[in-house]
């Protein structure tokens, strides 16, 4: 019999896995070997390994130094869906040094992992997953899957339809809030026009709570997960569309759009799913979200506002200044395409790794001239010329002027910058 | 002490710099101070020396402000370039002005004194008594790049050269008036 053949894994640029729809991470562990028991000789050693709420997702190690060549199938980003697990059983005796997990798999004919109601599953396999890392990974790695397994999240069909609008998006999410003690009684309250303005305004009510209370625990997440991804999803498409349609899109629109983009990230990074990696996954997670924003903001945030669109995406487990300053230090390691800047004040920013201060500068000093002739710039020019926050655009002007491609004129206007002529008069 | 043919339109012809804004404003980083403080001295040098100014009083010298841009330096812009002239000895502060009036020294104090030297020498001076004043601006004087030298400024030139026992200075009738005598 040949070996389990595992799916492969989709990685963002800064690899994080791509989650499905609705899927969520519970737990990350570190140096998790995948041993293909029934196959001797081959193991996938010391990845990464995460429990989500619809797949075990293994990563091969970013250095792949002890790469085993004699192996068939050398390791690779793969995951394995819980929906295809049989069963599971923990090997942490206080005798063996390694804890391991053994998982037990339905596969089809083709040796690929299979869902138990698929008829052709009939075969099962063995993969451990053997735990080397820190003492306390197996208890997270079993707990988490325990509960992963127990709820059976992919038994779920996904809410999204198609040609929904966004109000009945919103009663289907109200809907199974109410469960089914509360379905559709019509009494004579709900009758009629005030009837009807009643019970939107308590569709309208519910709708809040879901969005605001109670992400109380993983497991309440997981419900409400998938109802939140669906209900941004909604919102976006419904903007496009009007986008669509109307040929101007109005600056309302717009800033709705840029609102949007930084909701809703479906599976945050905590302390408690990712553990000892925490801050290397929030910075795959950070530099994956920022992205979109950083293009949107020719390239530079400041960290303040970073830290802003990136809590309110997450919407709840929210990161702190310290963590997301440690997680944005980290960018260089991960290979993101962008990088923390510190400027003279102490102002924090994060700069798309594009970005050169030699090009900022000609733009600087192109502004600083108008019509051949030099005139004064402030930090508000700056910031609408290069469509940057203030925060950062007084922090431009000021680095330039260090660097003597502008100097200093604190007229009565307030403080303007000049290209600095002192330094053209002392070229030749 | 100004020429006062200067603003009248006379003669001065600024450079371009003296219209730029920052021109006026203390450049806080290092290299660029450097360089707007040589192109002060330079201008107060040049300024001084076309307009024959001796002295200034540094809180309201005219260069220091330019009306037609609106701009004038500050306080301690003023004493940053005050003490840059000092320090190339381009300018010292006057004795009992406690630092409010400025000697501009577009020649140096050696330069006067073979200056008032050679003059004494041209015409025929030895032996001759005169007073401070009358060297520093009378018909006698006419023509002479110090005329119109300060006094004091005059007394100044003329104490080391009485170090060098090349004059004799001694006291006049007045309290002020000094009297002068080429030996």
């Amino acid at each position: 019999m040949a070996a389990l053949v595992l799916d492969d894994l989709v990685l963002s640029a800064s690899r994080r896995p791509e989650l499905l729809e609705s899927e969520i991470e519970l737990c990350w562990v570190q140096s998790a070997d995948l041993e293909f028991d029934k196959h001797k000789g081959e193991t996938w050693r010391n990845g990464t390994l995460a429990v989500t709420s619809h797949r075990l997702l293994w990563l091969k190690p970013e250095h792949d130094a002890d790469h085993q060549t004699t192996s068939s199938a050398p390791a690779r980003d793969c995951s394995l869906p819980l929906s295809s697990i049989k069963g599971h059983r923990g090997v942490n005796s206080f005798f063996k040094k390694t804890p391991r997990v053994i998982l037990s798999v339905w596969r089809s004919a083709e040796g690929r992992p299979a869902c138990a109601e698929a008829a052709q599953a009939e075969e099962l396999d063995e993969v451990s997953v053997a735990l080397r890392g820190p003492s306390g990974s197996y208890d997270t790695m079993e707990k988490n899957l325990t509960l992963a397994l127990s709820r059976q999240e992919w038994k779920r069909a996904p809410l999204r339809k198609t040609g929904l609008t966004v109000g009945e998006t919103y009663a289907l999410a109200t809907e199974r809030q109410r469960g089914a003690t509360s379905s559709a009684r019509v009494g004579a309250s709900a009758a009629g026009i005030g009837g009807l303005v009643r019970k939107q305004r308590e569709d309208n009510l519910r709708a809040d709570k879901s969005i605001d209370g109670a992400f109380k625990d993983l497991a309440a997440l997981m419900d409400k997960a998938r109802e939140m991804v669906d209900l941004s999803a909604k919102l976006k498409e419904a903007l496009r569309e009007n986008a669509e349609s109307a040929d101007d899109t109005n600056d309302e629109d717009k800033g709705i759009e840029k609102f949007l983009l930084t909701l809703g990230i479906t599976s945050v990074v905590t302390k408690t799913t990712a553990g000892s990696m925490f801050h290397q996954q929030l910075s795959q997670q950070l530099s994956d979200f920022l992205e979109e924003p950083l293009k949107k903001s020719s390239g530079a945030l400041a960290l303040v506002d970073v830290y802003c669109i990136f809590n309110r995406a997450r919407g709840i487990e929210l990161v702190s200044p310290e963590d997301l300053i440690e997680a944005a230090a980290l960018f260089p390691k991960i290979g993101a395409g962008m990088r923390l800047r510190k400027f003279e004040s102490g102002t924090l920013a994060i700069q798309s790794s594009e970005h050169s201060d030699e090009a900022l500068y000609e733009k600087l000093e192109a502004m600083a001239q108008e019509g051949g002739k030099p005139v004064g710039i402030g930090p508000d020019d700056v910031a609408g010329g290069l469509d940057i926050p203030l925060i950062l655009a007084r922090e431009y002007l000021l680095m330039a002027e260090q660097d003597q491609v502008l100097c200093r004129d604190d007229g009565p206007d307030g403080l303007r910058f000049y290209r600095n002529f002192f330094r053209d008069l002392f070229e030749y | 002490m100004v020429d006062s043919s200067f603003f009248s339109g006379g003669g001065y012809a600024y450079p371009d710099f003296y219209a730029y804004p920052p021109y006026f404003t203390l450049q806080p980083v290092k290299e660029t101070r450097e360089k707007q403080m040589s192109c002060w001295r330079d201008l107060v040098v040049s300024f001084t020396r076309a307009n024959r100014v001796f002295e200034f009083e540094t809180k309201t010298f005219e260069l220091f402000e330019n009306k037609s841009i609106n701009r004038s330096l500050n306080e301690s812009a003023r004493k940053a370039i005050v003490d840059d002239l000092c320090a190339h000895g381009l300018g010292e502060t006057c004795e009992g002005s406690g630092g409010g009036t400025v000697r501009v020294l577009w020649r140096s104090l050696q330069e006067w004194q073979s200056c008032v030297l050679d003059w004494a020498h041209r015409t025929g001076r030895r032996g001759d008594v005169l007073t401070v004043e009358e060297l520093c601006d009378s018909s006698e004087v006419a023509g002479e790049e110090f005329r119109g030298m300060p006094p004091s400024m005059m007394e100044r030139i003329l104490r080391t050269l009485e170090k060098q026992k090349k004059v004799m200075i001694f006291q006049g009738t007045d309290q002020d008036d000094l009297g002068v005598k080429f030996l």
